[in-house]
């Protein structure tokens, strides 16, 4: 079995991994972990921009490396912050895909539901192809889908945390009850929470901080895009049922009488 | 009598250019901006007074006096 492509708006991954390019030292980090990762996808902020000098600037690194460009609208608080921010990443990056986030303070980074799924009708009423990204409330996730979005992105945890998935149950009935893709997003600490991501039926996942801060960034890229991988395919694969007590796999038939 | 203003023909004008005063010569038109402070225009989006300015339009679009741009690029970001 295969990993099927998988459509994200106009954008087509191969690779489940989505790198979040948040928290890296340098660029060439970034350049190391798409590389050992086979990443297609990298998640990028809309800033200020400032004279780059000498060095590449992170806009020619990436297409230098022909990675797909994801824009976020990190740091908006509010709906009309986060369609200004994207309309002003279809003007820099001549696409139509947003990762829209609307976040509610600083001190959690959690999204704000009321000015999300207002800027998320507005933006799909312009043409875009908005990945939102949510708490993992599977039926906010719904009205989401209702509003046309092309993928709903709940967290596992808050931004930058590194605890995983606290709600399984949760994502698992996100899973069920929302048919666009589903892409975990925030919350990653480590290869494990991936692979959980994907065996509970998640799209694909989104990783930055589990990555762009590990000590090894390159080496961490690798170990998530292998879970990813794994998690993917044992969600196909049927896994068997949670069992109170033992059940033996060789079989009594043949046993000597000892 | 002239008023103030024009006994003061404007050669320059202040703007704000992401957040920081800047003295540029009056008739400077949005693309000029870019080409003045010597940025790229690949990869980059401009917004003027917090209005998206699409880049087929910088070159008709003459800054004037007080305005506030702002150009931004891609940075990192999860």
């Amino acid at each position: 079995m295969q990993v099927e492509p998988l459509k994200l708006g106009s954008y087509i991954i191969n690779n489940r991994l989505i790198l979040g390019t948040g928290g890296a030292m340098s660029h060439e980090t970034i350049a190391e972990s798409i590389v050992a990762s086979g990443t297609e996808l990298v998640t990028v902020a809309i800033r200020r921009i400032k004279p780059t000098g000498s060095g590449q600037s992170l806009y020619d690194m990436l297409r230098e490396l022909k990675v797909q460009i994801l824009p976020n609208t990190a740091g908006c608080f509010t709906a009309k912050e986060a369609i200004v921010t994207a309309e002003l990443a279809r003007e820099a990056l001549e696409t139509n895909v947003i990762k829209l986030e609307v976040i509610a303070d600083d001190r959690t980074l959690l999204p704000q539901p009321l000015e999300l799924i207002d800027a998320a009708e507005e933006l799909v009423s312009r043409g875009f192809f908005v990945l939102a990204y949510t708490n993992d409330d599977p039926i906010f996730g719904r009205n989401l889908q209702s509003v046309g979005v092309s993928a709903v992105m709940p967290l596992g945890a808050p931004i930058g945390t590194g605890l995983g998935i606290r709600n399984p149950h949760n994502i698992s009935l996100m899973r069920e009850i929302v048919t666009v893709p589903l892409v975990l997003d925030a919350g990653i600490g480590t290869a494990s929470d991936a692979a959980l991501a994907m065996e509970l039926g998640c799209d694909a996942v989104l990783a930055a901080t589990s990555i762009t801060r590990a000590d090894s960034p390159a080496v961490m890229a690798r170990a998530i895009s292998l879970a990813i991988e794994g998690g993917y395919l044992a969600h196909r694969a049927g896994r068997v049922p949670k069992r109170r007590l033992a059940l033996a796999s060789t079989p009594d038939e043949g046993r000597a009488d000892l | 009598m002239e008023n103030t203003t024009q006994q003061f023909a404007p050669e320059t004008m202040n703007i704000w250019v992401n957040g920081e005063p800047k003295l540029i010569s009056a008739g400077t038109s949005l693309d000029g901006l870019l080409d003045l402070l010597k940025l790229p225009k690949v990869g980059v989006a401009a917004a003027l007074d917090a209005e998206v300015v699409h880049k087929r339009m910088w070159t008709e679009t003459i800054l004037a006096e007080g305005q506030r741009v702002e150009i931004l690029t891609i940075s990192q970001g999860g």
